[in-house]
């Protein structure tokens, strides 16, 4: 029976891990299209880099606002 | 052996193992992810790289494909580091988001469980 615990605990946690890369590439699909705008180079600008890094947190910031606006509805 | 059938037992139990269970739900779980990129970055690349299709890749086009697979690889890592190793306000904003154990928060800042382009770029 231990087995079936230990395989619950190993579910949620790959789940989790599972549910931030889902996170990482989602952010990243979107914050390409916004920062990214010319022809690829070998290597970013660091206005590239840094668009690409607030975009990420904005991003996160909106997120938080739109689940307390939601609860706020409920 | 296909992704649905069961290694045979080891030890004489009914069913398979739960190491054996899970290694193969891993490699199924990096597996996906994998494809999932790919698929992404085609998508990426192509509309940035090949503006009038050709009868063929040029020079041009396969070296900005090149160049926009390695930048997409990177923008995903600074992503990452945007998220996960800046200072604690927004790994705490993360924390609300996703109501995430911190331990398992901490363990994923190296990422080294997770299936991320780093195993993609070494091949």
């Amino acid at each position: 029976m231990e087995n079936s615990a230990e395989l619950q605990r190993f579910l949620e946690e790959e789940k989790q891990k599972a549910m931030v890369s889902e996170m990482v590439g989602k952010i990243t699909n979107v914050c390409w299209d916004k920062c990214i705008t010319g022809t690829p180079g070998s290597k970013f600008s660091s206005s590239e880099s840094t668009c690409l890094t607030n975009c990420a947190q904005r991003y996160m910031d909106m997120s938080i606002l739109i689940m307390k606006r939601f609860q706020s509805m409920q | 052996m296909d992704p649905f059938s069961s290694p045979a037992p080891s030890n004489g139990s009914s069913g398979p193992s739960t190491e054996a269970l899970m290694d193969q739900v891993k490699a199924q779980l990096a597996q996906a992810y994998a494809e999932e990129f790919l698929e992404t970055v085609r998508s990426k690349c192509f509309s940035k790289c090949i503006t009038k299709p050709g009868t063929g890749l040029s020079g041009s086009e396969s070296s900005c494909i090149s160049r926009c697979v390695e930048r997409y690889i990177e923008a995903t890592r600074i992503i990452g580091q945007a998220l996960f190793n800046s200072p604690r306000k927004s790994s705490s904003r993360l924390h609300v988001t996703l109501g995430f154990d911190e331990r398992l928060l901490l363990g994923l800042t190296d990422c080294s469980g997770c299936p991320l382009p780093t195993a993609i770029a070494s091949r």
